[in-house]
């Protein structure tokens, strides 16, 4: 019921905003067509999933736990962190802070997890920009590299 | 006969050899790591290969490129995260097959499938290519409009039991698709001022989050409980003819239609994988009496029609000088580099050199087999690291594959988001297959339809004009309302 609805109103917000795409002068096609055909398809097969009721046998997915959201927002937080802050930092510092504490929280000896994750980011930029060529941003370590 | 010859003598020699076993080691490398694709692979190889004399050059390419395709079923099989979006369409599959202990036999079915549709568009290169590339060329908007629009039939293999949920997935892979400029306007459309974002949101940074990062995601709300028993690799190549032997149909499909796909301009590996699955399902239903039949049924015609596509790929590319994909298009900068201009003179003024170049494709895909097999051999510990490691190391390799690729922080932001929007779809029981096939053909559909309705003022006849678009428009008709209109007969009788 939440997925039909979710969807129609997803739909309803495309076909909004096709609807508002200005047409282009001299050309026979309208910008919105594509995104409009896309919004019409998204209402009615939510209202599909909205009239017909979901399977009874499907298993039980139980809520989320609070240690597990924790886990989650940890998951999606270090790295967009390390996004955000990729030119200042770079790889080779930001990849280690965002691997040793998402292995201690799930259950990795803290002095492991962090060997692990200086080794594993060493071994990433040493194939990405030694092996490969792929130059990444290595923040205040960029120029310490022996192939540089 | 003594081109042929010729051509054998240049290409068995040490160092093209060498050059070819080294590429291959590479092709291995860039295709096992999540985000590399095959192209980036080929590009990589450039710089060294402006160093080679052009048959060790040019065989080195066309080695990688294949090696990296056939990689890419590694990580889809072992961690559901395919290496190269030409591996997406049975990714799912394969992984399903890992997890019922079973990963040799998916990978050693990939591994031959791969072999047997590179081989088959090496040889359709080598003996055909003019007739091929004549077919490619005349196919107009309209018909690769139909082309796409068949390849979105295979939303119904990957889709799962509820077609609505497939339904679904599809639509939103197709509305991420929208992002970037408009085809018709050149307006930024659902970039939200980020210039970043013009370019469309980019396959690997969605594909990544969706099958990736979202895995990650997954473990880290379950913790322990969800993380289930490390899968088994098992027996590589036992069983595998047996498996084969019962789908040469479906094999025997996704080699031509690999071939044709990959020689269409602007189709590539992805995209014939997915018409392969699509035209199989209804022309060789297969053998679905259980779980893995099923799964198997998925994984034979995509993995021999992804590796054939580069086949059919160099055909307009070496015939005519026209790339068939982005990968060919490297390969073509590469024989320019080398003073061979691709046409149809290459093959008068140098055939020996263009031959030798076509044998070299159709021995590297004979060194599949044998190079996977190191392979496979090679990734076996990574299945007994526990996921309270893997999962994070995996998130790694997703996050610094996709700056490698897209080069800019956004990307990164792009593939949590896609991340997230995967776990949703889990959870709501929603497959993420379909939204990886929307937003694969989005594109391709939008610009094709355009383009067809633009250069007939608006008129939707045209779809309809031409009888190739005909006979595809029947045949996607087909492959859509098959289902139904079977479910229709049963009812009446």
């Amino acid at each position: 019921m939440i997925l039909g609805f979710g969807a129609v109103m997803g739909g309803l917000v495309l076909l909004l905003w096709a609807g508002r795409a200005e047409p282009v002068p001299h050309l026979s096609v309208d910008p919105g067509l594509f995104p409009t055909g896309i919004g019409v398809a998204a209402v009615v097969v939510g209202g599909i999933l909205m009239a017909v009721p979901g399977r009874t046998d499907a298993p039980v997915v139980p809520g989320p736990s609070r240690a597990g959201l924790i886990g989650a927002g940890l998951t999606v937080g270090l790295p967009l962190l390390l996004a955000l802050t990729l030119d200042r930092i770079g790889f080779a510092l930001g990849l280690p802070m965002v691997l040793a504490p998402l292995m201690i929280r799930h259950g990795v000896h803290p002095g492991r997890a962090t060997l692990l994750a200086v080794g594993l980011t060493a071994a990433l930029v040493a194939v990405f920009t030694g092996l490969l060529r792929v130059p990444l941003p290595l923040g205040p370590l960029a120029g310490g590299l022996p192939w540089r | 006969m003594e081109v042929t010859a010729a051509a054998l003598g240049l290409l068995l020699t040490p160092s093209v050899l060498g050059v070819m076993a080294a590429a291959a080691l590479l092709g291995l490398l860039v295709g096992a790591l999540p985000g590399l694709t095959a192209t980036l692979g080929v590009a990589l190889l450039v710089p060294f290969a402006v160093m080679l004399e052009p048959l060790p050059a040019l065989a080195g390419v066309v080695t990688l490129a294949a090696m990296a395709i056939t990689a890419g079923d590694l990580p889809g099989a072992l961690l559901k995260v395919p290496g190269t979006p030409a591996s997406a369409a049975y990714a799912e599959a394969a992984h399903r097959l890992a997890q019922r202990g079973r990963a040799g036999l998916a990978l050693g079915t990939g591994l031959v499938c791969a072999a047997a549709g590179g081989g088959t568009g090496a040889l359709v290169l080598l003996f055909g290519a003019p007739a091929l590339a004549w077919v490619a060329l005349h196919m107009s908007t309209v018909e690769r409009f139909w082309l796409a629009c068949l390849g979105l039939g295979a939303a119904a293999l990957v889709a799962g039991p509820s077609v609505p949920r497939g339904a679904l997935a599809l639509l939103i892979g197709l509305a991420l698709a929208l992002v970037g400029l408009d085809p018709v306007s050149g307006q930024p459309r659902l970039t939200f001022g980020l210039t970043d974002l013009s370019g469309g949101l980019g396959l690997i940074p969605v594909m990544i989050g969706l099958f990736a990062v979202s895995r990650v995601l997954s473990h880290a709300l379950d913790g322990a409980a969800g993380a289930g028993r490390p899968p088994r690799v098992g027996s590589v190549l036992g069983g595998v003819g047996r498996v084969l032997g019962r789908r040469r149909r479906a094999m025997a499909l996704g080699g031509a239609i690999g071939t044709l796909v990959g020689a269409v301009p602007g189709a590539g590996a992805d995209i014939a994988a997915y018409v392969a699955q699509a035209v199989t399902k209804r022309l060789a239903p297969g053998c679905a009496e259980d779980a893995d039949a099923r799964d198997l049924d998925a994984i034979v015609p995509a993995a021999t029609a992804n590796n054939a596509a580069v086949g059919g790929a160099l055909v307009p590319a070496t015939v005519l000088g026209i790339p068939g994909d982005s990968l060919t298009a490297v390969v073509i900068g590469v024989l320019m580099l080398k003073g061979v201009t691709p046409g149809p003179s290459a093959f008068l003024l140098q055939p020996e050199l263009m031959t030798a170049v076509l044998l070299a494709f159709l021995l590297a895909n004979l060194l599949l087999v044998p190079a996977g097999l190191l392979a496979i051999a090679v990734v076996r510990p990574v299945l007994r690291v526990p996921p309270s490691v893997l999962m994070p190391c995996v998130l790694a390799l997703g996050l610094v594959g996709t700056y490698a690729v897209e080069r800019t922080p956004t990307a990164l932001v792009v593939t949590l988001g896609a991340g997230v929007l995967g776990l949703l779809m889990e959870r709501a029981r929603v497959p993420v297959a379909p939204a990886v096939l929307g937003f694969v053909l989005g594109p391709t559909i939008e610009e094709m339809a355009l383009t067809s309705l633009m250069k007939s003022g608006g008129d939707p006849a045209v779809f309809l004009s031409r009888p190739a678009a005909l006979g595809l428009a029947g045949l996607t008709l087909l492959v859509w309302l098959g289902p139904a209109l079977r479910a229709l007969v049963r009812r009446l009788r």
